[in-house]
């Protein structure tokens, strides 16, 4: 099996496919989108091929196969299954789903507090009554992760999200916490589990070579560059 | 089953499904109202809640609860025997489920206005929603997703002859959109074709020529810009 991945250069719904490879230690081809009239052109393109289920992005391809996988949950449980990292026992599933449905929900209502809606982009016009409120919609987000904090701390009394060992949720679990941490640190205070997890997950074989190198201490964008807040330090 | 308002989104898929297989359930609804709001907010922060989120589903056996509507439609078609176990089959179910999520969460975004306030919290004095634009730029969306599901609904049922679990939530999602953008839906034939073909299952028959059915519902809140009801 040969991975490759498409996507934009950012962090955002790509990373944990990337985390995953990585602890994997699975080579991939990345194929990356730049961010401009070309990247989206390109997109279109790629969006509207026959053999594309829909065009989302990120997307995965076997380049054995040529079998296209896109939505990054899906990705994660395909690759999850394939490395062995997917839970056989049913409650376990249970759990598994409903946390990687919250990641996905967070996820979701953080690029709406930090893309404005009612810009242009390309050929099409922007809105002229449209008005975004980022700190506003972030305040919003803010009281909501506030409220969910507590319940991954109690879930990770444990060093992964089912046990011992990692499966393929700890590696979106890991990146929006990561994500949530630089966007709203002060959510984190005190959140011991929480603040353990990361770190036990950046220092799992693999992964540690990752967070040492000198490509990750540069520092990414974690939303694209023109959103209200892209993380880049 | 405990959701906010008698058709949610989420909410309606799982009742179809427990529609299908004859399987009795409890409904315990949430009003849309100030003491509808404070009961959800007591019930979200419980202890044995995983993550409080509408709708959600209790075994009242065991006690135990599942919340996400994905993830309750899993869970229910696994005991009932409507999840695939081939694998092209499974990944098939998965990319179309996050898909019909990726769609209503954007429906949302197109008719909900961010920016009020409820309850003890103020609204923005700055925020702007315009729902008109962003039904535009949905509708663009949905425009580009129909001819994928016209392809794939080139069969009685998402991956056969007989429904999945992930019908109940297609049906619900292609529905909703097409009374919230009628002309996207024009010359999809196998698109109309599944939507009549799921009103006629087992048991679902019933409930869609039911009075209750036929009274119509709101699909989004009442304070939405768009709510969908008749």
């Amino acid at each position: 099996m040969t991975i490759k991945l498409t996507y934009w250069s950012v962090r955002g719904l790509g990373e944990s496919i990337r985390h995953i490879l990585r602890y994997q230690n699975e080579p991939w081809e990345e194929h990356t989108l730049t961010i401009s009239t070309e990247g989206f052109t390109e997109w279109m393109q790629m969006r509207d091929a026959d053999d594309m289920p829909f065009g989302n992005l990120p997307f995965i391809e076997d380049t054995d196969t040529g079998k296209k996988v896109t939505q990054s949950i899906t990705v994660l449980r395909y690759l999850g299954r394939k490395f062995g990292l997917f839970p056989t026992d049913p409650a376990e599933i249970v759990h598994c789903e409903i946390v990687e449905q919250e990641i996905y929900d967070l996820r979701n209502k953080m690029t709406t507090a930090v893309y404005n809606p009612y810009n242009g982009f390309g050929p099409y016009p922007g809105s002229e009554i449209g008005k975004f409120d980022h700190e506003f919609l972030k305040g919003r987000f803010a009281q909501r992760v506030g409220e969910r904090i507590p319940k991954f701390e109690k879930t990770l009394n444990k060093p992964f999200l089912l046990g011992v060992r990692p499966c393929y949720v700890d590696f979106l679990l890991y990146e929006i916490l990561d994500q949530l941490k630089s966007f709203l640190p002060e959510k984190f205070e005190g959140s011991n589990n929480v603040l353990a997890y990361l770190k036990r997950f950046e220092e799992l074989p693999n992964l540690k070579d990752w967070f040492q190198s000198d490509k990750y201490k540069e520092g990414n964008y974690i939303n694209a560059p023109m959103a209200a807040w892209h993380g880049k330090k």
